[in-house]
């Protein structure tokens, strides 16, 4: 929590320091709590209805409260297909494993790996993390 | 990021751009390594004078005692170098950079026991909750290496015996300014960093394709939003993707000679340890690292100082000479500020009773030693004097908040103009003390 400016307590804190560090990063990009997370998410937006396009609006909304528009609609189908090129079976295993909550063995897993990883940009969108 | 020209970091011509603090937690004896005192020989289990003692407040670890009674160093002290400088027989390798350090015998401290004392060492004021020294000459000088963070620490524990006090995170932390300026902790394990590695099938391209994805986003929605810290978390992701190869390069030691752990010791070769240490500090230095910070632990030797000081000097001395060895023969020395001591000394009075052989010390701030090296320190010389218990300072006192004023100085910045508004005033690494110590520093 040090890594997020949580108040140490040790003198009165009117205002919450708001910094980024690459710290925050790396802990939001690579902490398996947040891995395993981003899996949720993923998880999630695959049980969901519809088509590739409807699945990421889905997760856009709940990340952000707000529809995406068509120019982030793009990046997120960019992102998604990358990540299916990328993850092959033995890959997707590994990352589906990080964590303790067992990932859906009823997906195909790299398939689930693809939309894990784009929960993952979801979840460090800075419109995600911070609050105005 | 270059300072403003009107700010504290451009009036004074720095002469260091690195500090390397190697800090002795737990309070090293300077009696058994940098101050000889003959007397304490001749006045062995003599009681410590009133005259010397004036008053000082003892702990509640010797109040029960019913004698203080006067304790020699078991160790022979020698001279070394051109200088002279005397050293005891425990920092054999420290000899061999005599001409090079810079022993003040005249450091004190108010603070009593440890927490206190590293606190106010680390960030100017006993009680916690401000900035660290590491913090704050971030926040005046910026980083020099895009790459890596400017504030790097890293911890060691003894060879053999226990480790005792812990340290916390806040004495490299930020206190009031900006989360960005804390230090960053250096790991023994596998992930150097912590979070560095990307999770198993997650390759460089695929984490390098997400990030340009959320430059893509992000820049969007700065534009919607006109908020202009997004640009600093873009900044940060991007900080954190470079860390995820600098961080295993800095810690990849396999391209080091065997003449470096020749110089280093074995030791080195293992992670975690005090000499592995300052081998990667002089890494860190290489890469322009403004400030390092190590910690090593194990130096409260209210019993035992007989066993335990050699093991903590054998953990210390051949890696700490080594470093500055190191330093000066890639040129670094000149601009790197080097330092060597802890939080405050020990007792001239033994606690429990006292022996020739077997002994322990008691907390001592009212007058210790530290040793300083490079970055415009003015080597082969002693500076500040004790009486002839080590007890009291008769030249030349040097506060902890002087220390600071000088490390500042030798940085190029004035300790009383780098400030931060905080809870209604202007606050300061040496808050409202310090004086800079020309004595110490290089003409």
């Amino acid at each position: 929590m040090t890594a997020f400016d949580v108040p140490d307590r040790e003198s009165c804190t009117a205002r919450r320091s708001r910094t980024n560090t690459p710290l925050q990063s790396l802990v939001l990009l690579n902490e398996p709590g947040f891995v395993e997370a981003a899996r949720g998410l993923g998880t999630r937006l695959l049980h969901s209805d519809g088509d590739d396009r409807a699945r990421l609006t889905l997760g856009f909304r709940l990340a952000t409260a707000r529809q995406p528009t068509a120019k982030e609609l793009t990046v997120l189908e960019a992102a998604l297909a990358r990540g299916r090129a990328s993850f092959t079976a033995e890959s997707a295993k590994r990352y589906l494993a990080v964590g303790t909550v067992p990932a859906d063995a009823a997906l195909p897993p790299v398939e689930l790996a693809a939309w894990s990883a784009l929960g993952s940009l979801l979840l460090n969108l800075d419109a995600t993390i911070s609050r105005d | 990021m270059p300072p403003h020209p009107e700010s504290p970091a451009s009036r004074i011509s720095p002469k260091a751009k690195r500090v390397i603090c190697l800090f002795q937690s737990g309070g090293p004896s300077h009696l058994d390594l940098f101050d000889p005192k003959p007397e304490l020989d001749k006045r062995f289990d003599q009681d410590l004078p009133d005259s010397v003692r004036r008053g000082q407040r003892i702990t509640g670890m010797v109040a029960g005692q019913a004698r203080l009674a006067l304790q020699p160093s078991r160790y022979k002290f020698s001279q070394h170098g051109q200088s002279g400088l005397w050293l005891s027989e425990l920092l054999p390798n420290l000899g061999t950079v005599a001409d090079d350090l810079c022993v003040v015998r005249s450091l004190h401290t108010e603070a009593i026991n440890h927490d206190p004392a590293i606190t106010l060492f680390q960030t100017g004021h006993q009680l916690p909750g401000r900035p660290s020294m590491g913090a704050w000459l971030d926040y005046g000088l910026g980083s020099a290496n895009a790459d890596l963070p400017a504030f790097v620490v890293m911890t060691s524990v003894p060879s053999k015996g226990a480790p005792d006090q812990g340290l916390l995170a806040r004495l490299w932390g930020s206190g009031f300014l900006p989360g960005r300026h804390q230090g960053v902790a250096l790991r023994g394990g596998a992930d150097p960093v912590l979070y560095l590695g990307d999770p198993p099938g997650i390759t460089r391209e695929h984490r390098r394709g997400m990030l340009d994805d959320l430059v893509v986003l992000n820049t969007q929605e700065r534009e919607r939003s006109n908020d202009a810290e997004i640009d600093t978390r873009i900044a940060q992701h991007e900080m954190a993707f470079r860390m995820q190869t600098s961080v295993p390069d800095l810690v990849d030691l396999s391209n080091e000679p065997q003449s470096t752990w020749d110089l280093y010791g074995e030791e080195a070769k293992k992670p975690g340890t005090f000499a592995r240490h300052c081998l990667l500090a002089r890494r860190l230095a290489e890469r322009d690292v403004r400030f390092i910070q190590l910690y090593h632990r194990g130096w409260d030797h209210h019993g035992g100082l007989h066993d335990r000081m050699p093991v903590g000097c054998k953990d210390v001395d051949q890696p700490t000479a080594a470093l500055i060895k190191d330093l000066k023969s890639r040129g670094l020395l000149d601009d790197t500020l080097v330092i060597f001591g802890g939080e405050f000394g020990r007792t001239c009075y033994a606690q429990g009773g006292a022996n020739r052989e077997k002994y322990g010390r008691d907390h001592h701030g009212r007058a210790f030693s530290i040793a300083l090296a490079g970055g415009g320190i003015k080597g082969g010389q002693t500076y500040g004097a004790t009486d002839d218990f080590g007890f009291n300072i008769t030249e030349n006192p040097v506060h902890i908040h002087d220390l600071q004023a000088t490390i500042l100085h030798l940085l190029g910045i004035d300790h009383e103009r780098l400030t931060y508004r905080h809870q209604g005033r202007q606050y300061r690494l040496t808050d409202v003390h310090g004086t800079v110590v020309e004595g110490v520093m290089r003409g």
